[in-house]
């Protein structure tokens, strides 16, 4: 079993997003926190950390998919959990769990800024 | 193919882009296993989009156009207006079914109501509550 990482407040967490979930303004729109239809209870993410934008990105494998960052204490801030998952493919993948609402998902998409990935 | 029915007013031209473009969605357009954006969905966004800018109009208000037109990965399509008194979040799943996020106030201060079931018309109602 691969060791698991204790995740801290102020680590860095990276989320795959799609183009067509960026919103006109650079924002990122909170249906990227939703999963067949409703708020995601087991939203996937990277720990920055563990990986690089690069790595973390290439899954998508395709034009246009950007990355958003946010910090682990705001889906703490709200009720969610923020743990290690390890994945045999992504050592670090981690999942951002719990009761999610379409409120919650809408402080998500607020409190995510997209990584330039050119600089 | 794009339907347009008849009973409707043509949509702005960027609106009906944007809905072209989701319907043409391939599967796990997400990287995350998204379903394809169903016809339902695009069908029911339309008649969303034509009654709430005439519903808008009859109002007094000219050319308020959703803020976002997003797909919903199970095949759905979420719309979002925002006004500086607040933002309505609609969407409409891959059966057809509306639900709301209706958010009032500055965010700072910001009250929001969940509604799981809302109709054509509360859309327009909504609207014309925070615009």
């Amino acid at each position: 079993m691969a060791d698991l990482e204790t995740i801290a407040d102020d680590d860095a967490l990276y989320r795959r997003l799609a183009p067509d979930h960026i919103n006109p303004d650079g924002g990122v729109n909170s249906a990227a926190f939703k999963l067949r239809g409703k708020p995601d209870p087991s939203i996937s993410v990277d720990l920055a950390r563990l990986t690089s934008p690069g790595e973390s990105i290439a899954v998508a494998n395709r034009p246009g998919f950007r990355l958003g960052l946010l910090v682990a204490a705001l889906p703490r801030s709200i009720g969610l959990t923020v743990r290690h998952d390890p994945l045999p493919e992504n050592h670090a993948h981690s999942l951002v769990e719990g009761e999610n609402t379409k409120g919650r998902c809408r402080e998500l998409a607020e409190g995510t800024a997209l990584l330039d990935l050119d600089t | 193919m794009t339907t347009h029915h008849t009973d409707e007013q043509p949509l702005p031209a960027e609106l009906q882009a944007r809905l072209d473009h989701l319907g043409a969605l391939a599967r796990n357009w997400d990287s995350y296993e998204a379903e394809p954006i169903s016809p339902k969905a695009i069908s029911l966004a339309r008649t969303v989009l034509c009654r709430s800018i005439e519903a808008l109009e009859r109002h007094g208000a000219q050319n308020v156009l959703p803020f976002a037109i997003a797909p919903v990965s199970d095949g759905g399509v979420q719309l979002e207006w925002r006004s500086h008194t607040g933002f309505v979040e609609i969407e409409i799943g891959s059966s057809g079914a509306l639900s709301a996020l209706v958010g009032r106030g500055v965010p700072s201060s910001r009250i929001e109501e969940e509604r799981p079931n809302v109709s054509v018309a509360d859309v327009a109602t909504l609207l014309v509550a925070i615009v």
